[in-house]
């Protein structure tokens, strides 16, 4: 079993490898994956990357809790008052839909090319996945909730609080999730299309200076960054809904 | 019409737009254009415009075709002959956390500005959710269905075409739709980046030459484009599993 699972990836480093080698395709084109590997390392080793890569991580966390923030009130709003939900209806499915690169260009003459340019719209693109997910968990919610909240005598904002919260919780988390994972893909398209710094900055200038050994090296970094990310959010989800799991008796899969 | 009309979110959107075309003309800045210098903006260059839609529609649905053309029949496989899904589901796992926007410069560097390269990247890209809810939805395919197939003494091939991929349409029907709205954004970012044609370039131009009115006419133009095409999605998915829907009872 163990086995399975790397022989996918070895095959395709060794086919990689071997047309590499065979210089059927320029090396500067297509270098072999351990030159790959030393770059990255060469890259991780030097001063200026560090910042870059936490540059990155700055700008996508802090965009993602505008969005996680703002997605979250908006939802327990639309909850609590039905008839703000059918408001907002057809103006968030306009939003929403707008692919987040594309607001890149407008956004900098509203803000300019710095911090609040990556955190409007690194929080454009993820609010929506977090909104939809919550909206739609609180307002699919058991009459047998309402009921026992009346019966213990909670006023209508406990009952959203207190109750319907909780149970929409493992949805909000999904929520969250594909949240993130915009987050991380308008942080680096923003880089790349208005950046002066960053991953997506780094990949794109040495994609166009032909570096192309460090392009497959931050690329490969960049991945592993979104691996990170899902492990991280896999961790604390099951912190926040592990509860969740165990009673509708799901969670021996976790 | 099977919906309700929604007065409440129709009165916000004119609602939102008074407001907008109010604060611009209070503003009087050539940064921020009224919504009738949009309209303005939008018919002037209406030909161009459309004829921009087009480059981006057709290199959208390329990609697209593309990707369900290859990656339905290899998720079937991946899901139901099971050593293989082992071997390259990892290889599959490897790539899916880097946002497909990253291998623009890849696409670029092998493939140059033109055509192909941007619709190998909406390829790329529209790829992974049809080949992972595939590849979900055959290994969730009730398992009564596949003692039916073997009594019937049916082959491997054409078990996973009668059986499998009916059986788990449903479900990939999910990950085309994801899939759709990888495509128009993959299109529209490739035009961006790596500018030609199409609405992502004629973004860009508008962006560079500070013409603000085009750059949210064509905006807008982008946000209609995905609307349309989702509207025409849920609709294609309504026909075609219109025999699951009635059989489950489901609406």
């Amino acid at each position: 079993m163990k086995f399975d699972r790397i022989t996918g990836v070895a095959v395709l480093l060794l086919a990689w490898e071997i047309l590499a080698v065979s210089r059927f395709v320029p090396v500067l084109y297509f270098p072999a994956p351990p030159s790959v590997a030393v770059a990255g390392w060469d890259l991780l080793r030097s001063t200026g990357f560090v910042s870059q890569l936490g540059m990155t991580c700055l700008r996508m966390a802090s965009g993602l809790a505008i969005a996680t923030a703002v997605g979250l009130a908006m939802a327990l709003a639309t909850a609590r008052y039905r008839m703000l939900f059918h408001m907002l209806e057809p103006a968030v499915n306009m939003l929403r839909v707008l692919p987040p690169p594309a607001i890149v260009p407008l956004s900098i003459f509203a803000f300019g090319i710095g911090a609040p340019l990556f955190l409007f719209i690194v929080a454009f693109a993820a609010v929506w996945p977090i909104y939809i997910n919550a909206a739609s968990a609180l307002g699919a919610i058991e009459p047998v909730l309402f009921v026992t909240g009346r019966s213990f005598g909670y006023s209508s904002w406990e009952i959203l609080l207190r109750l319907r919260l909780p149970a929409a919780m493992p949805e909000i988390v999904t929520g969250f999730r594909l949240g993130a994972g915009t987050a991380l893909l308008a942080t680096v398209a923003a880089e790349m299309l208005a950046g002066q710094s960053g991953l997506g900055f780094m990949l794109y200038d040495a994609a166009f200076t032909l570096r192309t050994r460090d392009m497959f090296a931050i690329m490969a970094i960049i991945g592993v960054l979104g691996l990170a990310l899902n492990g991280l959010i896999a961790q604390g989800s099951r912190l926040i809904v592990g509860w969740h799991l165990t009673m509708s008796g799901t969670g021996e899969s976790g | 019409m099977n919906r309700r009309f929604n007065l409440p979110g129709l009165v916000f959107l004119i609602g939102l737009a008074a407001v907008w075309q109010i604060a611009a003309i209070g503003a009087q800045k050539p940064s921020f254009p009224s919504l009738t210098a949009v309209a303005a903006a939008l018919a002037a260059n209406r030909a161009a415009l459309f004829a921009e839609l087009g480059h981006t529609l057709l290199r959208a649905g390329a990609g697209f075709a593309i990707a369900l053309a290859t990656m339905l029949p290899l998720g079937i496989l991946l899901g139901r002959v099971r050593p293989l899904g082992r071997i390259f589901e990892p290889v599959v796992e490897l790539f899916r956390p880097l946002p497909p926007i990253a291998v623009i410069p890849v696409s670029m560097i092998f493939l140059g500005i033109g055509d192909t390269a941007k619709i190998a990247v909406v390829a790329y890209g529209a790829s992974f959710p049809i080949l992972i809810n595939a590849i979900d939805a055959v290994r969730a395919i009730d398992p009564m269905l596949s003692h039916v197939a073997r009594s019937l003494r049916l082959l491997r091939m054409e078990r996973m075409r009668l059986i499998d991929l009916p059986a788990a349409l449903p479900r990939i029907a999910a990950g085309i739709r994801l899939s759709v709205a990888v495509s128009l954004l993959l299109a529209v970012v490739s035009e961006m980046l790596l500018s030609t044609d199409g609405l992502g370039a004629f973004l860009m131009r508008a962006q560079e030459s500070f013409q603000i009115a085009e750059a949210v006419a064509t905006l807008l133009l982008i946000a209609l484009m995905a609307l349309v095409i989702n509207l025409v999605t849920q609709a294609v998915e309504r026909r075609a599993l219109a025999w699951h829907h009635a059989r489950t009872g489901g609406h």
